[in-house]
């Protein structure tokens, strides 16, 4: 990387993307890290990154955890498309598979965030169309939930309860075999 | 979600297994349940949402998406959780697996749950398997779903069951109303008929949409009758000896010649059994291959049989007026229990002569084969090499049996894989690659 040229320069530097969080912080990351972003590849498609992306929806410490999974989901990726052609090759699916297990220990690694976090990566990665992060994240609420009842649920997300007794009651007898 | 209009049509070859066996190995191959039931309790550790609703304040969409993941005893649930709430799982398209209706040992209860969930919901289904239920003892409910079914433009649907007694009108259980009603669905991606040993005797893929397929399910040997089908893009496995082709109005036999009414072409991926040993089989897969002609990617599975015919094939392969999809299209063969018969190097050689686009030939050695023999196809493989290819560069595998017992549903139902017939294989023994002559 530490290359004199100025061509090499300008390789390199067209390859890295300023990101601009909601509290002006900057963030250089790579075009191979920025693109597990939909909503930031279609920027760099249609050529308007030039002087960083703003992301105004995206504080710096939501976007600094962001940057920490593409960059290794990134990684990853490239794994993948390094290998796809040798797919019978037993060494190469073992070394897929120990990258594969590095990978979900990083997710499980990465997970454990206080609830208001978990949120914020939520809309962060619906904001920036990031699909692997949105799934992990909407699966670790609804992880949360299953096998709760919803007094349960609802005190652990501060869910205000605005039915009507009534209202509840004919809930209930309409799916009284789900709460059996 | 985009609909990715992929239609699959899977049988397994049952051969002399027990019937039993069999259905149980088909249970423990059901497509993977997506939706799990256990979860891991320590999620989300601690507050930090400091009294405020943060979940509440998630848009519709992702409510939406979190509710999907839950199993649907979870997910009705949620509906009394809050007015706002109330909303989210019946705009969620509907994910139902009996699995998670919970209620194993009661079955009418599940049943009027499984009811209780359809009646409930105003669709779009997204997933709906229904593997634990005897559908002969509820028609009436079956009636009631198959409507469900039918305007609920399904994308995953899962009908299953293990019999009671194995006898042929139990053994599918299923009524073929549902599956009639079911074709009709516009959003059908991918029908998946296993068969453990009865196969339907007559199986009608016939679709305006030409995604969805009608099914009329008897036993015993069966007929694939496909008349307009654009979307079809992976047939196998056939057996040309168990299953009697139509298409349109053509039943493809050895001599039927290629026509327009005659062909699939949005057909890619195709598995064939052939047994290489009997020359009216080599004569019957150049029919049907003719039958597909954008097939670019070829499995043949030798199968063995007791009778075997001498034939001259290469006198056949010589004569063979051109295969559009050899001549043309196909990328890679694979020739799954290659034994180096006569009839299998012949029609390597004509495809080594002939597929221009020809970019990988595997050949996946059977079972035991004794180490001379594998010496033996190493050498016809190099004699191979010598003369000139059709194709700019193929690239020659010869490859170790298959993991044991590697059938799985999960690979072949799974979309992402580019070509689910490609076994998980022992390790490469042998390769090369073949580059045109330089300077033409």
């Amino acid at each position: 990387m530490a290359s004199a040229g100025s061509g090499d320069e300008k390789a390199a530097a067209a390859a890295m993307i300023t990101l601009i969080s909601s509290d002006n912080e900057k963030f250089e990351v790579t075009e191979a890290t920025a693109t597990l972003s939909q909503t930031i590849r279609h920027m760099i498609e249609d050529g308007c990154t030039d002087g960083g992306v703003p992301l105004p929806n995206v504080t710096s410490k939501i976007l600094a955890r962001v940057i920490e999974y593409c960059k290794k989901h990134a990684t990853a990726a490239a794994g993948e498309e390094g290998s796809s052609s040798s797919f019978s090759d037993a060494a190469f699916l073992e070394v897929d598979r120990a990258f594969l297990e590095e990978l979900e220990e990083f997710d499980d690694a990465f997970l454990e965030v206080d609830r208001a976090t978990l949120f914020d990566l939520i809309l962060a990665a619906n904001y920036l169309d990031i699909k692997g992060l949105l799934n992990l994240t909407c699966q670790k609420v609804a992880d949360s939930v299953k096998g709760k009842t919803p007094e349960q649920i609802r005190e652990m997300y501060n869910i205000v309860n605005d039915l009507t007794p009534e209202e509840e009651a004919e809930i209930r007898r309409e799916t009284q075999w789900a709460f059996e | 979600m985009p609909p990715f209009p992929l239609f699959a049509l899977l049988f397994l070859r049952a051969g002399s297994m027990d019937p039993i066996l069999i259905l149980k190995f088909l249970a423990s191959c059901l497509p993977r349940i997506t939706v799990t039931g256990d979860a891991a309790l320590s999620a989300a550790a601690g507050g930090g949402g400091g009294g405020e609703d943060r979940i509440s304040a998630l848009p519709d969409e992702l409510l939406c998406d979190v509710v999907s993941r839950l199993p649907v005893k979870d997910a009705v649930r949620t509906t009394a959780l809050s007015h706002r709430w109330r909303r989210v799982w019946h705009s969620t398209p509907l994910v139902l697996h009996d699995a998670h209706v919970g209620l194993v040992d009661d079955e009418p209860a599940r049943v009027a749950a499984i009811d209780r969930v359809f009646a409930g919901h105003p669709g779009p289904l997204h997933t709906v398997h229904l593997a634990m239920c005897c559908f002969h003892l509820y028609q009436r409910e079956l009636a009631q779903w198959s409507r469900v079914l039918a305007a609920g433009s399904v994308r995953d649907l899962v009908l299953f069951r293990l019999p009671r007694n194995i006898d042929r009108d139990d053994l599918l259980g299923l009524p073929a109303d549902i599956l009639c009603r079911r074709a009709r669905a516009p959003a059908l991606e991918m029908l998946s008929l296993v068969a453990g040993c009865h196969l339907p005797k007559h199986i009608r893929l016939r679709s305006q949409s030409l995604r969805s397929p009608e099914i009329e399910a008897s036993y015993m040997a069966s007929r694939i009758w496909i008349s307009c089908a654009p979307e079809l893009k992976v047939i196998g496995t056939l057996e040309p000896r168990i299953h009697k082709l139509q298409i349109g109005n053509t039943i493809i036999q050895a001599d039927t010649k290629a026509s327009p009414s005659s062909i699939v072409p949005s057909v890619k991926i195709l598995e064939l059994m052939v047994n290489w040993g009997v020359f009216t089989e080599v004569q019957i897969l150049a029919s049907f291959l003719r039958c597909f002609p954008n097939i670019e990617t070829l499995h043949l599975e030798y199968c063995m049989a007791d009778k075997t015919t001498i034939e001259c094939y290469t006198e056949f392969f010589d004569k063979l007026s051109p295969i559009e999809c050899v001549d043309s299209h196909v990328k890679h063969v694979v020739l799954h229990e290659f034994r180096g018969h006569q009839s299998e190097v012949t029609f390597v050689k004509y495809l080594s002569q002939r597929a221009t686009k020809l970019q990988k030939l595997t050949l996946v050695l059977p079972d035991e084969m004794p180490a001379s023999s594998v010496s033996e196809i190493k050498d016809l493989l190099n004699v191979l090499a010598i003369p000139p290819w059709a194709s700019k560069a193929c690239r020659v595998l010869l490859l170790g049996p298959r993991f044991q017992c590697d059938w799985s549903f999960h690979r072949l139902s799974d979309l992402s894989f580019d070509d689910p017939f490609l076994p998980v294989h022992g390790e490469e023994i042998f390769s090369y690659i073949k580059a045109a002559e330089q300077g033409g």
